[in-house]
């Protein structure tokens, strides 16, 4: 927990949702939450399900608070719940902490450090959509770290009492299990996920039908992502307004940063949306050895990459990022220093994409393979003139053309990286692979 | 407006169209035709091939139209830019790693990815790196594999977790490196798996023992009816130069949607075995010499005529296949009954002929098969149903799938890929118990009356336990209920008192009663009167000899009209048979050992396959097969030679015309007014019959079958020997 405290003593925007209790002693534990106010949300609509504790008016208050869906896609949360259907069908309430996106490392520290925040928002999620069992789809590189964790909260929840049949003879029903996946990048996505919780080959289904009318086993289900779910008991606390006072207008509350790359102090950092790129670079410490900012790629290594001069002028919110032509995504900002050689960089990231579809449908089947091994050829001196002009249209027919979103995520790097850094590489093809990053 | 109608609009015309169904469902309606490869209308949707993209106003990507539910208000453009730009990325995804190798590959022609590269491919790759291969697996001998043309469409293993209920083929790896393969290196064995053959859209799955024999677009393509079963599959011969190269599914919804059995398509290779005989042959001594068509024909009507002379009919006899079509049995029939001779019989896979005096005018299943889905309780009795008739069972999942009650009762635990209710397992001896007893628990529900003599036969059961309690509710609550009866039954020494048993059972619960026959056409040979007890269209007769007494004595003359004694369940007793009558005839397709030894005349006659004919199904359905084939004897066809034998008698030809016009009526009279058979079997057979019985397996119910190559070399045959 170095870099926290480090940046608590100085800013004291960090840390205000989520993290809240995070400086408090085994901040995982039971105690340690409750002590901090943990399940006082949840044991309000235990004793009272009644406005304003009644299903109704939870969702009513999520959607008054702002909150977006944390795990890349920012889709308003209390709109997604109020798609359930409102009948008797047994229901169930999704957690995607299948992280994977390659930069986002904040769903992980929550399962560490704050796992009970995730564990009451789950219950009072499945509260508020009517769901009786949830679970909690856990990465499978998680296994030993975040794991453990979880589970050990969860069996500290169960013996208080506070999850179960008939919770305290109030006759709400919430079980929770935590599941561990396989390690496999498209589980993210939320179907994959799915279909991967029901004992399949995690291959997203195709849309319609959304998993609000067909989801697991078929019923009607919500996916959320573990950072969103986390933030649903103090905003439940504290009110909406409260968790408005945070961010901008359209982009409420705080988000968790996971900043990586060139900065002096990767880590996470809890703090409001709509924060200055500057003002949050600030906060990991400057990029390395003093070198000047190249590009940053704000949320996650499948949103389009952005070069300094515009970055720099950038806030960190959805919004602000949507009009320079990326997005926030699940805001893993990978900070890209001068020196570094793109051409590079977009064959991992495009290697990545390659190893990960999951290979049902066509366009990412065969088109991710194709875009690796010509930049593949590219910096091992081989590439074609043709092979720029090649490598953005093969990027622009698996765009939108896929299942899931997997296809979008695979192009748009390869689209923004050729579009910002042309001449980096034209000048690698004419020069039989040679770096002009240097 | 109707709330099931939505109002669209495709390529600028607007449409009135049903809300519940997906775009590509209405284009195809409508003629419009978006390419497509993953999506097939029997299988669940997919989406994932991504070929029928197409642009709909207000939605920021092409969508699948195959995976888009039309909406009011929807526009959609089928032609436009847009459209057509998703469907040839798709196009160049598909092709970059496809081998390309059309000149070599048995599906060009007839190739789904070929014939759309013409219309959506470019002339020339952009791909310039090197093409993917795949591994190939070996699932047996009838399916081949070409993976690396595979474009993971997945219909062959939706096929098999929907159809046939049984996945034997899976995606198996990640991204590139997905492939189609079976679980650790089995076989595909299901009974109807060489329909992936014809899903597979491009040269992945393929005829194995069609591959690399001819091309398509060579072939003839004629309508038949698979003569393999009672359910009258259609299909279409490929042929060529009169040879039979293959044969595939010819699509009807009402009785085997796209679907065929395995015996259906690959039976026909036995036609072509080494034993098929060309050339008449007539006994000198030991050796059998070949004649002509004429001398053999004068040769078999002056013995006859000479045994009918001294007034011995009673020892002629003769035994039909009941895979023979309409016309040869109405003709030999006919020859028979002129000359009063009344030993003729098809029924070769039945011991117990206690029941003939209540037999049905010819057995039948009294619904639609495609009616089979919506039954809402199935009870099966002594049937491996899966084998005996693969798409009845295909039918029957269909019911199970959508929810029905489906239960069985036989004499053995076999493997279903469908939800049961209620299996009970029954030694073959407590069969006839097990069925008296869901009879007991039915008059038990109903309070019906039960008439003394019946009464008695059931007081000597036990009581019938939760399950045939369980059983006959649910057949008497549902009015979609059906019981069908099958083959096993039909063999087994106690038939006629099981087959009483279920017509009152079925009275009881007002269920329909349905029965399954051997071979393709025992419902003609019970309408023609090849049966000893009844003239065509159920005119009675004297009695003469059923088809167990036949095969159990001696005979001055024995024919064999297109079986041979392997198609017999009481083989052993019937080569006895040939081997103590004084002249033994055998109208055949092939020559075997037995006929080596003991026939004096052989007549070489022609398959089905091979000849112009029909059927009548075991829903009293009436179908022609057209396909004369010269066959190398350039004899007659078996019509003409069975109305030569007629006319050298000196009798006139019966018009099969004036037979086919009472016919119609005839079937519909007796289908449509079902009478259950309400009385017991007067006697019982003794079970000394059911000894030395043939075991049953589903590629050796007929001589085609035990002569197909490939069908010989599948584990169902192998594991079996």
């Amino acid at each position: 927990m170095k870099f926290l405290t480090n940046w608590r003593t100085k800013i004291s925007d960090l840390n205000q949702v989520i993290f809240a209790n995070i400086n408090n002693k085994d901040p995982w534990s039971i105690d340690s939450y409750i002590s901090s106010g943990g399940y006082e949300a949840w044991r309000n609509i235990l004793n009272d399900q009644t406005k304003p504790h009644s299903a109704e008016s939870i969702i009513e208050m999520i959607k008054e608070s702002g909150l977006r869906g944390r795990g890349g896609a920012g889709f308003p949360t209390g709109l997604k719940w109020s798609f359930m259907p409102k009948n008797d069908e047994q229901k169930y309430i999704v957690c995607n902490s299948d992280e994977s996106e390659p930069g986002t490392c904040h769903d992980r520290d929550i399962l560490k450090y704050n796992p009970h925040a995730l564990i009451e928002g789950m219950a009072i999620a499945g509260y508020a959509i009517g769901a009786t069992v949830g679970y909690n789809y856990v990465r499978g590189e998680f296994m030993a770290e975040c794991y453990p964790q979880i589970e050990n909260a969860l069996n500290e929840t169960y013996q208080k009492g506070l999850l179960g049949k008939n919770i305290f003879n109030t006759g709400i029903d919430f079980d929770l299990y935590n599941f561990i996946g396989a390690g496999a990048y498209i589980c993210g996505e939320e179907t994959g996920l799915l279909e991967s919780l029901e004992g399949k080959q995690g291959k997203p289904r195709f849309k319609p039908p959304f998993p609000a009318n067909y989801g697991l086993y078929g019923q009607p289900t919500t996916v959320n992502n573990t950072q969103t779910l986390a933030s649903v008991p103090m905003i439940i606390n504290k009110g909406p307004d409260w968790f408005k006072s945070f961010g901008t207008d359209k982009s409420t509350g705080t988000i968790i940063f996971s900043i990586s790359g060139h900065v002096n102090s990767p880590g996470n950092y809890e703090l409001p949306l709509g924060i200055p790129f500057k003002d949050l670079i600030e906060y990991s410490g400057g990029v390395i050895n003093k070198k000047q900012l190249k590009a940053v790629i704000p949320g996650g290594s499948s949103t389009k990459v952005l070069p300094a001069k515009i970055i720099q002028n950038c806030k960190m919110d959805y919004e602000s990022l949507q009009e320079v032509g990326s997005s926030l995504g699940t805001a893993a900002v990978v900070v890209i220093a001068e020196g570094t050689c793109m051409v590079n960089l977009l064959k991992r990231i495009s290697r990545f994409y390659f190893a990960e579809n999951c290979g049902q449908c066509t366009p990412c089947r065969e088109g991710t393979g194709w875009l690796y091994r010509i930049l593949d050829r590219i910096t091992e001196g081989n590439g074609k003139e043709s092979d720029l002009k090649l490598l953005v249209d093969v990027a622009n027919r698996i765009e939108g053309n896929t299942i899931c979103a997997f296809g979008d995520a695979s192009a748009w790097p390869v689209q923004s990286f050729i579009e910002h850094y042309y001449e980096e590489f034209e000048y690698m093809i004419n020069n039989k692979g040679k770096t002009k990053a240097a | 407006m109707s709330i099931n109608k939505v109002n669209i609009t495709i390529d600028g015309t607007a449409h009135t169209v049903d809300s519940k169904k997906m775009l590509i469902e209405i284009t195809d309606e409508l003629g419009i035709y978006i390419p497509r490869f993953c999506y097939h209308e029997k299988l669940s949707i997919a989406a994932n091939c991504r070929m029928c993209l197409v642009e709909v106003e207000n939605s920021n990507n092409a969508l699948p139209a195959c995976a888009t539910p039309v909406s009011e208000g929807m526009v959609v453009n089928t032609q436009s830019t847009s459209s057509k730009t998703a469907q040839e990325s798709t196009m160049e995804f598909l092709l970059i790693n496809h081998p390309l190798d059309c000149p070599i590959c048995d599906q060009g022609g007839e190739c789904e990815l070929q014939d759309l590269a013409y219309s959506y491919g470019k002339n020339n790759s952009r791909f310039d790196l090197l093409k993917q291969t795949k591994p190939n697996d070996d699932l047996g001998p009838l399916v081949s594999t070409d993976m690396t043309r595979c474009i993971m469409c997945t219909r062959c293993v939706r096929f098999g977790s929907e159809v046939a209920g049984i996945q034997e083929l899976g995606t198996i790896g990640r991204g590139e490196a997905s492939t189609i393969s079976t679980f650790v290196e089995q076989t595909v064995d299901h009974e109807l798996s060489g329909n992936i053959i014809d899903l597979c859209p491009v040269g992945a799955l393929n005829n194995k023992p069609y591959r690399y024999t001819d091309r398509t677009w060579e072939l003839d393509q004629i309508k038949s009816i698979s003569p393999h079963d009672c359910v009258g599959s259609n299909i279409y011969m490929h042929v060529k130069n009169n040879k039979i190269k293959r044969v595939v599914p010819l699509q009807n919804d009402s009785i085997n949607e796209s679907w065929i059995a395995d015996r259906d398509r690959f039976g026909f290779d036995g036609i072509y075995s080494e034993d098929r005989i060309e050339v008449p042959m007539i006994r000198s001594g030991d050796q059998l010499f070949e004649s002509s068509m004429d001398d053999a024909i004068k040769l078999l009507n002056e013995n006859i005529s000479s045994i009918v002379g001294t007034n011995l009919q009673a020892n002629i006899s003769a035994l039909i296949s009941p895979s023979t079509s309409l016309v040869e049995q109405f003709l030999l029939a006919n020859y028979l009954s002129q000359q009063n001779i009344r030993n003729f019989d098809h029924r070769i896979n039945q011991i117990d002929f206690t029941g003939d005096p209540l037999d049905p005018l010819f057995p039948h299943l009294n619904i639609n098969i495609n009616d089979i889905q919506n039954m809402k309780t199935i009870l099966i009795v002594g049937s491996d149903i899966r084998k005996e008739t693969p798409i009845l069972a295909h039918w029957v999942k269909k019911a199970a799938d959508s929810g029905s009650s489906i239960h069985f009762i036989d004499t053995s635990m076999r493997e279903y890929h469908f939800p049961i209710s209620d299996y009970i397992m029954t030694d073959e001896d407590s069969l006839t118990e097990n069925v008296g007893l869901l009879v007991k628990a039915a008059f038990n529900i109903t309070n019906s009356l039960i008439p003394i003599h019946i009464e008695e036969r059931l007081n000597d059961l036990s009581e019938p336990t939760t399950t045939h309690k369980q059983i006959a509710l649910s057949l008497f609550n549902n009015d979609d209920s059906l019981i069908i009866h099958g083959l096993l039954s039909r063999s087994h020494p106690d038939f006629a008192l099981i087959r009483s048993y279920i017509n009152i059972l079925s009275d009881l619960t007002k269920s329909k009663m349905g029965e399954l026959s051997h071979g393709s056409n025992s419902v003609g040979a019970y309408i023609t009167g090849c049966i000893p007890h009844r003239n065509h269209l159920g005119q009675p007769s004297e009695q003469g000899l059923n088809a167990l007494q036949i095969a159990s004595s001696n005979h001055d003359l024995l024919i064999l009209y297109g079986l041979e004694t392997s198609d017999c369940i009481y083989e052993e007793r019937l080569n006895q048979a040939l081997k103590g009558s004084k002249t033994v005839v055998a109208f055949t397709y092939f020559q075997d050992d037995i006929f080596n030894e003991y026939a004096d005349i052989i007549i070489p006659i022609k398959t089905s396959y091979e000849s112009k004919g029909s059927f009548i199904n075991l829903t009293g359905t009436y179908q022609e097969f057209n396909n004369e084939l010269s066959h190398p004897n350039n004899y007659y066809s078996n019509e003409k030679l069975l109305s030569y034998l007629i006319e050298i008698n000196g009798k006139k030809v019966p018009s099969f015309d004036q037979f086919l016009k009472e016919l119609k009526p005839f079937i519909f009279d007796c289908i449509s007014n079902q009478n259950f058979i309400n009385e017991l079997p007067l006697s019982i057979t003794d079970a000394d019959n059911s000894n030395s019985l043939k075991r049953f397996n589903m590629y050796n119910v007929d001589s085609i079958l035990r002569r197909s190559k490939p069908l010989q070399l599948t584990k169902e045959v192998l594991s079996d020997n």
